[in-house]
């Protein structure tokens, strides 16, 4: 096996099947199974919840992660499936992660 | 199962300009080289005379190179100068300096160079009209020798790709630079040299490197690299944040060094890296290289064009007018929005992958497609905007 696979870059899953669901919900992208955030890849703010279900807590931009379930204060922020930050506070499911709640 | 033709993104042979030691460059520039910040407005002028002349334009290579500078700034700022001079983008170069003696060390250093040369001494001109005839002049009579020098046939082979990104965003993670990887797993196996560099964004990082990395030495090279970055920011007292990641990142969405650097080395696709250069060394053989830079793309760039890289690859989230001016530099994007507000400055449009009409195999091909239209002479927007800066780190103390 490449090693390398052990290292799920985002090509590995990204497969877009979306068109079809565009008025259902927020596009958004988990890279890695492990992950607690997911990213945002649409720029339809309005929309309250992700494709998948997930109620978003506010409205959250382009390019921006949201929780995907909760994260408490001190654990890590996994996406790509490697600790990219610490949560400073308690993160809700649904809610925006970024610099004013993780570090 | 995967053709020959499908494996082979680029074509073996393209349409170069044939330089010494086997090089080849993909454009034939007349430069005006400064090779001290006190004759930079010297090459200005003598470059926007040349263009009023003749109505072509002379490449400027200036950054603010210094005088004075002591032990490894002073040598590395005269290497990278000399290495500019060399490279096989420039067909022919005016190499200003301030005085006599200096202009008699690169007279000697640069007699055995293989292309026209003729360096001037701005201090024996007597009087600045008379510095920017005389720079003129040398710029009217080398371009008269290299104009109409034609293509010829070059092995792809002999291509240099320099890696960078700028304005990084989540688009980047997903778009542009996993396309760049499927370019470069490719290019690679076509017998390239590929060069990625700014160490700070390998932190956190590590465990791709030494996944992808041919040797454990090769892998240890790179993480020392890498640590000691890691050592100088925390050590430091300084608080990175809004410097790396920078404010229009953190903007973008990404919030750690961490989050950014696993964006940035999907730019190597699956490719191994074969070593681990310092700032400006050739890389000898073909293969996926790390160079130790420190961040500001400008600067990594210069590093890797100084290399001997003739292309830059350069992925963007955000707009970045980032660049280098003699390594035509790519700009390479899958943000609808930055596509739609700054499509004038950017070469390939990758949103089709965000709107899922575009995989990212399809998306590498592009990648390769504009490659070959602009080694073959097809100007970027960088060129058309005549972005780009030349930038040599300082190591030492200033004073």
């Amino acid at each position: 096996m490449d090693p390398s696979s052990a290292f799920l870059k985002p090509f590995f899953l990204f497969s877009f099947t979306h068109d079809c669901f565009i008025d259902m919900g927020r596009i958004s992208l988990t890279v890695h199974p492990d992950d607690n955030v997911a990213t945002l890849l649409d720029f339809q703010l309005e929309l309250t919840t992700t494709q998948d279900g997930l109620a978003l807590v506010s409205p959250i931009p382009f390019g921006h992660k949201v929780a995907r379930c909760a994260i408490e204060q001190g654990s890590v922020v996994i996406k790509y499936g490697v600790a990219i930050g610490t949560a400073t506070q308690h993160i809700p499911a649904g809610a925006h992660v970024h610099v004013h709640n993780c570090r | 199962m995967s053709t020959t033709a499908d494996r082979q993104l680029l074509p073996p042979m393209f349409q170069g300009y044939a330089r010494s030691r086997d090089r080849v460059g993909v454009r034939n520039y007349l430069a005006i080289v400064s090779t001290v910040a006190l004759s930079n407005r010297i090459a200005d002028l003598a470059s926007q005379r040349y263009e009023l002349e003749v109505s072509e334009s002379a490449l400027q290579v200036r950054g603010d190179f210094q005088r004075g500078l002591q032990h490894r700034d002073a040598f590395l700022q005269d290497q990278v100068t000399a290495q500019l001079i060399d490279h096989p983008n420039i067909g022919a170069a005016v190499v200003l300096c301030h005085d006599r003696r200096a202009a008699q060390a690169w007279q000697s250093r640069l007699a055995s160079i293989g292309k026209p040369i003729e360096v001037l001494a701005v201090m024996d001109s007597n009087g600045v009209q008379r510095a920017i005839d005389l720079a003129t002049s040398a710029l009217l009579r080398l371009g008269e020798q290299i104009r109409g020098q034609a293509r010829v046939s070059c092995p792809t082979s002999a291509l240099t790709f320099a890696l960078e990104c700028g304005g990084s965003d989540a688009s980047s993670a997903v778009c542009s630079n996993p396309a760049i990887g499927r370019f470069v797993d490719r290019a690679v196996v076509q017998g390239t040299r590929v060069i990625v560099s700014e160490t700070a964004e390998f932190i956190g990082g590590e465990d791709v490197v030494r996944a992808q990395s041919e040797t454990p030495e090769v892998a240890e090279a790179i993480i020392d690299c890498i640590s000691a970055t890691e050592e100088r920011m925390s050590g430091d007292g300084d608080n990175y944040r809004g410097v790396n990641p920078t404010a229009e990142n953190i903007e973008g969405g990404l919030t750690t060094l961490v989050e950014k650097t696993m964006g940035a080395v999907c730019k190597i696709g699956n490719s191994r890296f074969a070593g681990c250069l310092t700032f400006g060394q050739e890389p000898l053989k073909p293969g996926l290289y790390f160079m130790d830079t420190p961040f500001f793309s400008p600067c990594s760039i210069t590093g890797m064009v100084a290399a001997g890289a003739q292309v830059t690859l350069f992925s963007m989230g955000v707009f970045n007018p980032s660049g280098n001016p003699l390594a035509p530099t790519i700009k390479i994007c899958g943000n609808p929005q930055t596509l739609e507000n700054w499509g004038d400055g950017i070469d390939v449009n990758l949103s089709g992958v965000l709107a899922g009409a575009m995989n990212l195999d399809d998306a590498g091909r592009v990648v390769a497609k504009a490659v070959l239209q602009v080694v073959e002479g097809e100007r970027t927007k960088t060129e058309m905007w005549g972005e780009g800066q030349f930038i040599v780190p300082r190591m030492l103390a200033a004073f």
